[in-house]
């Protein structure tokens, strides 16, 4: 089982860890609906080029905030993290046999 | 939920055999971004009915309609297609519309600034963006939008910075720009020295000769439209070669304490403030705490100066002498300290014909 490892030594720190991956992950799909929405062609010109710009601003400001907090390293710890325990889920929800391994398992 | 999203049976549990002093990589296909991605660009529909019971009496109703999904799914379903459609209308409208550039016009910097919109009862800066263009100063609010100052650059006689102490007590640079039709504009901006600076270079390579012709002075008068209480104390004139006009420097004959006899419904009392005598504006005078000068006498209205002997220095305020400036309409009766300087001063501003016989001082 995965654990979240979120520096106990800093609380601030750490909640910024986690804030900042949380706002990541939301980045990450925004960007990703922003290329669906741009591919869909219903975007004007300039509207593409604003939202364009907009997501490298966010871009920018978060690996900015990153560096100046020297949160690389636990962001991306977090991040792992988190991929691991969506990776279990996942696998249980899609393979239901896992459950009854799992039960046996602690049985 | 997202059975389909081609998701692999996944390999053998990691860990035991991944190799340490490599980074991890990661062989499930499943992180938390693709999750989130697969279920906005699948869409989730919530359709929950709950009732909740106790001691099987139902107390608490709950009826949930949700939906969840990226805007090109929702609008793929034919959902909330007009709230999209209004929302980039309004985008559409409001922010491409203020700002709209001539042919062959071109931003040449932008910085964060305002302009001094001088409206009863104190006047008050409106903050937006100024613009440079090859064209025009422009000083642009981007939301709500509007065109809060421009002036075609051709028409910028003079731009000098001044720095006043604002309200907050503090002293602040401001841009006062002059244009050829008289009029004062108070500016503020980021980087004021850069903008004056880019301001000449672009006036110099766009307008060509055309700003040098005119070596006049502007018309108006120095203090009009000023912004706050503030005194000017340094004023910069713009260097170059290029400036086409004579600056403020040139065309201020002096500057001082001085009284005035201002007309009340009682009859006549002094203040106190500052008159200042300017060959192109002529003589002006601003009470303590005033905004505007009281009293404004372009130079040809000037027709004499009398002061010392021969005045009645009865009601002036102690340790002053009487001082009157004659216009075609009024007299003006003035005070000051230094009676011989200030006719001087004023007598700059008259023309050559005057009368000088009641000049003589003691």
């Amino acid at each position: 089982m995965s654990t979240l490892r979120i520096d106990e030594d800093n609380l601030k720190n750490g909640v910024l860890t986690l804030v900042v991956t949380l706002v990541e992950v939301i980045q990450e799909a925004l960007e990703a609906q922003a290329v669906r929405r741009i591919e869909g062609g219903s975007l004007t010109e300039e509207e593409q080029d604003r939202l364009g710009n907009a997501l490298l601003e966010l871009d920018e400001a978060m690996a900015q905030l990153k560096r100046d907090h020297g949160i690389n390293e636990s962001v991306e710890e977090l991040r792992r993290g988190l991929d691991d325990i969506v990776a279990d889920l996942v696998d249980k929800v899609t393979n239901p046999g896992r459950w009854d391994e799992g039960r046996e398992e602690l049985g | 939920m997202p059975r389909d999203a081609g998701e692999p049976p996944r390999d053998e549990p990691q860990g035991s055999a991944r190799p340490r002093a490599l980074t991890p990589s990661r062989d499930s296909e499943a992180t938390l971004s693709r999750l989130l991605d697969t279920l906005l660009t699948k869409g989730v529909y919530l359709d929950l009915d709950a009732i909740i019971t106790v001691a099987e009496v139902p107390l608490i109703g709950i009826s949930l309609r949700a939906a969840l999904a990226g805007m090109e799914t929702l609008l793929e379903y034919g959902m909330m297609d007009d709230w999209d459609e209004r929302t980039r209308a309004w985008a559409r409208r409001s922010l491409p519309a203020g700002l709209v550039l001539g042919e062959h016009e071109e931003v040449v910097t932008r910085m964060p600034g305002s302009s001094f919109r001088d409206e009863p009862p104190n006047g008050f800066w409106q903050p937006g963006t100024v613009y440079l263009t090859t064209q025009r100063l422009i000083v642009h609010r981007r939301e709500p939008a509007a065109l809060l100052w421009e002036a075609p650059l051709g028409r910028i006689s003079h731009v000098g910075i001044v720095s006043e102490r604002t309200v907050g007590g503090e002293a602040a640079s401001r841009l006062v720009v002059r244009t050829d039709d008289g009029g004062t504009a108070h500016l503020t901006a980021a980087r004021p020295d850069q903008l004056r600076e880019l301001l000449e270079q672009t006036r110099g390579a766009h307008t060509g000769e055309s700003g040098r012709a005119q070596g006049r002075p502007t018309e108006g008068t120095p203090t009009e439209g000023r912004p706050t209480n503030g005194r000017p104390t340094e004023i910069t004139p713009a260097e170059g070669t290029a400036t086409p006009v004579p600056n403020r420097a040139d065309t201020t004959v002096g500057e001082g304490e001085l009284w005035f006899a201002e007309a009340r419904a009682g009859g006549e009392a002094w203040r106190r403030g500052t008159g200042r005598c300017d060959r192109s504006a002529g003589f002006t005078w601003r009470g303590d705490g005033d905004r505007r000068p009281a009293v404004r006498l372009p130079p040809s209205d000037v027709l004499a100066v009398r002061g010392g002997n021969g005045q009645d220095a009865s009601d002036v305020p102690e340790g002053l002498q009487p001082l009157e400036v004659e216009t075609r309409s009024e007299v003006v009766r003035l005070a000051t300290a230094q009676p011989d300087q200030w006719l001087g001063w004023l007598r700059q501003l008259t023309p050559e014909e005057v009368d000088h016989e009641h000049t003589k001082n003691r």
